[in-house]
Order: C-alpha cells, then structure tokens, then sequence
C-alpha cells in the first residue's frame, strides 16, 4: 500500500524561490526513508507540504490514497492527527510536566481522561522515560527532551511519523539512542520519513535514501549510504 | 466532560498570567459602560423632561372684546381642522376671571379689580410644540398685524426654544463619548487577548501540529474577551446602581424642582434601570467577543 505520494510535485515560493521541482516519489506503508541533502536543498518543504502548513503550486499530493491537496481547510485537523511530528527544537511547552506535555496531544483532540492515563504512561515507556513523568522539560537533557517530543507525536499512534532533523542538537550517542526510538516505532508498523543531513546516522542504518538536490531528486536507493 | 474542563482552566490560567492586562481591561470596561449606561438614563430623563415640558406648551389666543360670535367659531373650527392642533379650549371672559381668582386667592389683587377685564381666549396645545413658530404665523396677516378678532398670541417662548437646542446637543455630545469610550474598551480588550496569544504562542502552535480544530484553539481566547466585557459590565451595573441612582434622584428633584414640573418619576420607575442593566450587560458581553475575534482573525492563522 502506498502511504505517501508525490506526483509532479512543485513549490515556487512568492519570492520566486524553487523549493522543490516536478517530485515524483512513493514511500510504502511501513518504510523507513531518510531524505538528506544539503541545506535549502528543499527538505523542510518537502515536510510542510505533507502537514499542509503550506501548499505545492504544482502536482498532487496522495496521502493513504487520499488527495489532500484539494482538502478544506476544516479538514486538514484531522490530516494532522494522522501525522506525527518531531523537529530539531523539540518544541516542547516548558510550563508543562512531561505527562502534561504527550497528554496535550490527546486533550487537544478531545480523548477522554481515562484514555489518556493509559496511553501516556505506555507511549513514555516507549520512549524510556516513564521515570521522568514529573520532570519540567528544563529539568531534562537535550536527548529525554527530543525523546519526550517523539512521545508526544506518536501517543496518537498515526500511521506516519515525520522527523525534521531530529538528531540536529544532539550528540552522536543520544542521537543514537533517537533513532533506536524511531526504529522501534518503525517496526510497529508506522513510516517513519526523516530529513537528515546527519552522515553518520545514515550510513550505519542502511534504509532507503532519497537525495534532494536544489529541488530535485538525484538519487534513491534501498538501504542507501549519505553518499559523497 | 474533558473539554469544557479544559477551556475553563486554560481561561482562568490565562486570566491569572495577564492579571493586569485583564484588570485595565475590565476596569475600562467597567468605566464605558456605566458612563453609557449612565448618559442613558439621562438622556431617557431629559426626554422624558422634554416630552412633560412639551405637553405643557401652548399657545394662548386673546380674542378681542367686540369680537362677533360667528368669527369666535369661524377661528374656532379653523384651529380644529390644523394638523398640528392637539386640542383647543375656549376659555370665555367668565371663566378667565373665575381662574384668575382661584389662583391669586387671598391677594389684595382682586380688590382692585372692577368688573372683568380679562379678555377670552383659545388655549391651544400642540402635539408638536416645534411647529409653535409656524401656527403662531397664521395669526397675522400679510403686513403684520394680528388678523381681525384676535389681540393678542403668547406662548412661552424663552423657555421651549432653547430647551429643544440644548437637548439635541446634549445628545450629540453624549453619543459622541460613548462611541469614543467603546472604541477604547474594544482597543483594550484587543491588547489583552493579542497578549494573552503572544503568551501562547508555543502552545497554538503545538495545538496545530498535533490537529487541534480552530475551534479548539480560538475558544479559551473567546472566553477570555467574553469575561472580560461581562466583568466589566457586572462592576458597572454595581456602580450605577449605587451612584448612579443617587446622582440622578437627586439632580432629577433639581431640575424638577427648577422647571415647576409635576408629574415625573423616571428614575424611580424601576424598568428604565433594568433595561440599562441588561443593556450595559449585552453590550459587556459584546465587546468583549467582538475584540476577541478580531484578535483571533489577526493572530491566529490556520
């Protein structure tokens, strides 16, 4: 089943820049795929289209199947709680406990209470932090915040998992201790797309890679190194 | 239900971070709004004032003494057919002389009198005393003399003409004010609510992120404004219950006082204050959603 499609995809921002040109790609159900390129190399558009923070100027965009790029925007809510998302700052609410934060997923969506006892504390054991549930995300390092950030995007257990450099902050143990996270949560069957530019990281998980070159695809390969 | 929980704790906890915020809003509020409830009931008063003062204008006709019976009821039945006639009395030399002496009973006047020499007249009132320049008109005739028959025409013109003038400015001015302290109540409830979204910025944005309906995210804000007017409006219902009852009672026994006016109980009448209170409190709740939702369109983009 195809999870995510791109077909003729184009993003021309209105100061003209091209962020990305005619994309064609297919990620399946249950792929993990890095996307790396350099900076501007049309990454984080690449990630904004697929929550629809912004819109292609060209090209359809295929979502389980679904269209999305004529969806309403009373629909796209309900797009997002489909999509999970990790970002290089975590963003993470500092007047807010870690509980407090993975539950806000599932306040803001309107799950009962009893729901979100259960599923917290079993999203942060996931995650290895079940002993953190009171901490204030200042109290945490850099490595339990990102992992608290995960556990927010995947409480709601969608079918796919975005991650914008997630790894960016973070040095290179933590860092794997974030992909072991991600490659658990892959394996659960979610597809988990990550843009990275983190060349260690890629080539010892040996997935598929998809380059981005000023806009355009130059390269994808199964179980893919960074490249040169 | 964990929604309404949530909406209520997030207002209260946004109320509490911008404390101060808040309180200048309601405060402002709280001013407008007894001002606008407070102008109000004064401009109600003075209509009410005016419109007592009204019902007493009118015109008095003296008719001379060798006027003939058939012009007495030709002037008669043509005051009748006006449009602007209310109704007319004829007040005949008997009975002038009659009220003269009733009202002057126990003055040494009435024993200098000899005979009666009161003229007649038509006591006519208008049912609109602004036409009074107009009617008096038809009373003289093209050079200026009064028309055959009459004497004389009196009204009490130094008190109706500047009554009318200071009415409508009062009005003007008052309405002036009050749009002035709307907007400002509008502005401040504004600030408030665009602060409390720069407050929670992180938080709106993670409300997206995660597919938080607009809905979802603008109500806490929509409550806050709502609280904030109705706040307002509550402080100023109390106000003008206490001051504003006070003031007024006593400025309306002045001017009643001043103006000879009999019959008046505006203040006391109970409902004109409850259609102010239930007014200033709409009017509370009003602004405070409207501000909010302009805040909302303008900081919040989905």
């Amino acid at each position: 089943m195809n999870m995510i499609e791109f077909k003729n995809i184009s993003k021309i921002y209105e100061d003209n820049t091209v962020a990305l040109k005619n994309i064609n790609l297919v990620i399946r159900k249950g792929e993990f795929l890095f996307l790396v390129g350099p900076s501007g190399s049309g990454k984080s558009t690449f990630i904004k289209l697929l929550i629809k923070e912004i819109d292609e100027s060209n090209g359809n965009i295929y979502i389980a199947g679904r269209n999305v790029c004529n969806l309403k925007s009373s629909r796209i809510p309900q797009l997002r709680r489909n999509i999970g998302c990790v970002f290089q700052d975590y963003k993470l609410l500092p007047n807010k406990t870690v509980f407090e934060n993975v539950a806000f997923t599932l306040e803001v969506i309107g799950k009962p209470a009893y729901e979100i006892k259960i599923r917290v504390p079993q999203v942060l054991k996931l995650v290895g932090l079940y002993s953190k549930l009171n901490s204030y995300p200042h109290q945490l390092s850099a490595g339990e915040q990102q992992r608290v950030s995960i556990a927010r995007a995947f409480v709601n257990r969608p079918p796919i998992l975005l991650a914008d450099e997630p790894t960016g902050n973070l040095d290179p143990g933590t860092a794997e201790g974030i992909m072991k996270i991600l490659s658990r949560i892959n394996l659960i069957g979610t597809t988990v797309l990550m843009a990275t530019h983190d060349r260690n990281i890629v080539n010892s998980m040996r997935r598929r890679v998809v380059e981005l070159e000023e806009g355009e695809i130059i390269r994808d390969q199964k179980r893919g190194v960074y490249g040169d | 239900m964990v929604r309404t929980r949530y909406f209520f704790s997030e207002t209260f906890n946004s109320l509490k971070r911008n404390f101060f915020m808040g309180f200048t809003a309601i405060t402002t509020v709280a001013i407008t709004l007894f001002i606008v409830g407070f102008f109000a009931i004064i401009v109600y008063d003075i209509q009410g004032i005016m419109s007592s003062i009204k019902s007493q204008v009118e015109l008095r006709v003296y008719l001379k003494d060798e006027i003939s019976e058939e012009l007495k009821e030709y002037i008669e039945q043509e005051i009748i057919s006006w449009e602007e006639t209310e109704s007319v009395e004829y007040v005949s030399k008997d009975l002038a002389l009659e009220r003269f002496k009733k009202q002057m009973e126990g003055s040494d006047i009435l024993k200098e009198i000899e005979g009666n020499p009161l003229p007649a007249s038509f006591d006519i009132t208008l049912n609109n005393p602004e036409k009074i320049d107009q009617v008096e008109l038809r009373f003289y005739d093209k050079d200026g003399n009064f028309i055959e028959g009459v004497d004389d025409v009196i009204y009490e013109r130094k008190v109706v003409k500047p009554l009318f003038s200071i009415t409508a400015i009062i009005g003007t001015i008052a309405f002036l004010i009050i749009i002035a302290l709307l907007l400002a109540a509008i502005v401040l409830i504004f600030n408030t609510i665009r602060l409390s979204i720069y407050a929670r910025r992180k938080e709106i944005e993670v409300m997206k992120l995660v597919g938080a309906t607009n809905w979802f995210v603008r109500i806490p804000f929509l409550f806050e404004g709502f609280f904030e007017g109705f706040a307002g409006s509550i402080i100023s219902i109390i106000l003008l219950y206490f001051i504003g009852n006070f003031l007024l009672i006593k400025g309306e026994r002045a001017i009643v006082d001043i103006m000879r006016i009999k019959e008046l109980a505006i203040v006391g009448s109970g409902n004109v204050m409850l259609y102010v209170y239930v007014g200033v409190l709409v009017l509370g709740g009003l602004i405070g959603i409207l501000s909010s939702i302009i805040a909302l369109r303008r900081y919040v983009k989905v």
